[in-house]
């Protein structure tokens, strides 16, 4: 059986100011860590999820031996919780982590010890918000990285989508539909779980993301007749609108730098993505096919965002400069994704599949292009969002 | 058989303010000089007392996928609304081309029907709600959704009803008369619908 190596490294040069990006192919060697878990016959359950969740990472290997390891990890039970000693072999340095037997102190450890092993952000502690259908209408969930803590955060009892989480975790805004026609944008704390209604309108309102500060928020309203893309100011209540098209625009979604806005528009014809910068206000489009473009995510540096795109009936995934010179398919094949979002490590995303009668969240790992099923839910969950 | 194995590996050099970001390390990344030290975190504190936090919270059980149950998750395909009786013309609904939000025949006869029953219940407001079926995007099909219900008023107002009595609303593809994936299925859903404003 012969195998096949392709590999593809994007070299993405931007200098300041420029939207200029240059992305080159060429032959990576990726290397694993090697990792030796040591055996643990404790009490604490939660423990399981340690080696599950190391094994399924494809930049590591697990090893069957402590022989030729770069690190190893070793548990011993700790006062009701563990106490986990992670060995550098490279450096002999040792690092002890302490974990309580609950699952955000198990997010918490599982992301020290990726971070101080690879050196790059854990991405176990991210928090996944959807909509999801509840005796008849969609309310809002919430859920940690593996399905295993699932919240409904709201009880409204009229449909409620497009939930967005600050970068901080502590906010989401969602779009509700008000009794009487109309949409309007709330705004929920998840340290209590108060929520409070920020914006109405007879229109169609789409929340769109919080600013990297967390102190704005975008959002699209529709009429049927103009899009207008809202600038809405946490402090004081306010709202600016930054960008006006009689198109149809949805999907507000603001980079993490340089002052950007990515959107989708059907402005010449099919939907495509689209840029807004917010300092002089002009537009620039990104997707030229004629295939729907949607769903635009950001990575934390600036120069390159993904975007979904239908090729053949299914949706895949892209990867593009903004001045779309530069863009790889980074999904093929039968599974059509439904939304994706990009992780905090921009090694990962995050992407949806729903169906009428289940819906799966994925880890894409994009050096390796793997899917790592994260949990599903025998239900249509849509309006993927994750911080 | 053959298995291709794609390797795409992202490395983000910025020349300007940014760092490298994507790319995992190599192995020089690692190789750090010897040293032994020790430190502790302990992220029991604050995990603890988010915990107690939420299991303060009335109603907000926690579940796993697998207690999500079908009766808890019943779609939310619509009939026309139930607050109309069978006979209402209120119940009919009108329906659409494939990415269309153009009024046809059909729906014209519908809609001066509806025009004629709203002259003659005149306290009486109502809200238009377009819809698409499944092809397309989530939230450009709710766009669309709105251009629809948007058409159907405009094509209401034009006989007569005035604007104060119509409101717009659109769900796109979340509320499917017919959720399975058909051409007949599809045509059943691109629809506007009407309900009694409050």
């Amino acid at each position: 059986m012969k195998k096949i190596f392709c590999s593809l490294l994007f070299f993405v040069v931007l200098t300041s100011y420029s939207w200029a990006i240059k992305i080159t192919i060429t032959d990576p060697t990726i290397r694993p860590f090697k990792l030796y878990i040591h055996p643990y016959n404790g009490k604490v359950k939660l423990y399981e999820l340690i080696p599950q969740t190391f094994k399924s990472l494809p930049n590591f290997q697990i090893l069957e031996e402590p022989r030729s390891v770069d690190f190893d990890l070793k548990a011993e039970d700790d006062d009701g919780g563990l106490k986990i000693t992670l060995t550098n072999y490279k450096t002999n340095e040792f690092t002890i982590f302490k974990m309580a037997s609950n699952l955000s102190s198990l997010y918490l450890l599982l992301d020290s010890i990726y971070e101080k092993i690879t050196q790059t952000k854990g991405i176990f502690s991210t928090k996944i918000v959807f909509s999801m259908n509840w005796y008849g209408k969609r309310e809002i969930f919430i859920s940690d990285f593996y399905g295993r803590g699932i919240k409904k955060i709201t009880s409204n009892g009229r449909d409620s989508i497009c939930p967005k989480l600050s970068n901080n975790r502590k906010y989401i805004v969602y779009t509700l539909y008000e009794q009487n026609g109309g949409t309007s944008l709330n705004l929920i704390n998840l340290s209590d779980y108060t929520e409070k209604k920020i914006y109405a309108s007879k229109e169609l309102l789409l929340a769109g993301g919080f600013s990297s500060d967390d102190n704005f928020i975008y959002f699209t309203s529709y009429d049927g007749k103009q899009s207008k893309i809202y600038k809405f100011a946490l402090a004081n209540n306010k709202e600016q609108i930054i960008y006006r098209s009689s198109a149809r625009i949805a999907s507000p979604v603001p980079a993490f730098q340089n002052g950007i806005i990515g959107f989708v528009s059907d402005e010449f014809g099919s939907p495509s993505v689209f840029l807004l910068n917010l300092d002089n206000r002009s537009i620039r489009r990104v997707t030229r096919t004629h295939a729907y473009a949607t769903s635009p995510s950001f990575p934390r540096e600036a120069g390159y965002l993904a975007y979904l795109a239908q090729i053949g009936g299914k949706n895949q995934i892209f990867i593009t400069s903004y001045d779309n010179t530069d863009q790889v398919q980074l999904s093929y094949g039968n599974i059509s994704i439904d939304d994706i979002v990009w992780l905090k490590n921009e090694r990962f995303m995050l992407a949806s599949k729903a169906s009428d009668k289940e819906s799966v969240l994925y880890l894409v790992d994009i050096p390796t292009q793997k899917y790592i099923k994260l949990f599903d839910i025998k239900a249509n969950f849509s309006y993927l969002n994750a911080n | 058989m053959k298995k291709a194995f794609l390797i795409l590996f992202v490395s983000v050099f910025v020349f300007s303010c940014a760092k490298q970001k994507i790319s995992a390390p190599l192995p020089s990344q690692i190789d750090q000089p010897a040293s032994t030290t020790t430190e502790t975190k302990s992220p029991n504190a604050t995990a603890k007392q988010e915990e107690a936090k939420l299991e303060q919270l009335d109603g907000l059980k926690t579940l796993t996928p697998q207690d999500i149950t079908p009766d808890m998750i019943v779609k939310a395909q619509t009939t026309a609304s139930d607050e109309f009786s069978e006979k209402s013309v209120l119940k009919k609904m009108i329906h659409f081309d494939f990415d269309s939000y153009e009024i046809n025949n059909d729906a014209k006869k519908i809609l001066e029907e509806i025009a004629a029953y709203l002259k003659e219940y005149r306290s009486l407001k109502i809200i238009v709600e377009g819809h698409c079926d499944e092809r397309g995007t989530k939230e450009y099909n709710l766009a669309l959704g709105m251009k629809r219900a948007e058409a159907t008023k405009k094509y209401l107002e034009d006989l007569g009803i005035e604007e104060s009595r119509l409101s717009i609303i659109s769900y796109g593809e979340d509320k499917p008369l017919d959720p399975t994936s058909s051409e007949e299925a599809w045509a059943k859903n691109r629809r506007a619908q009407f309900k009694r404003a409050q």
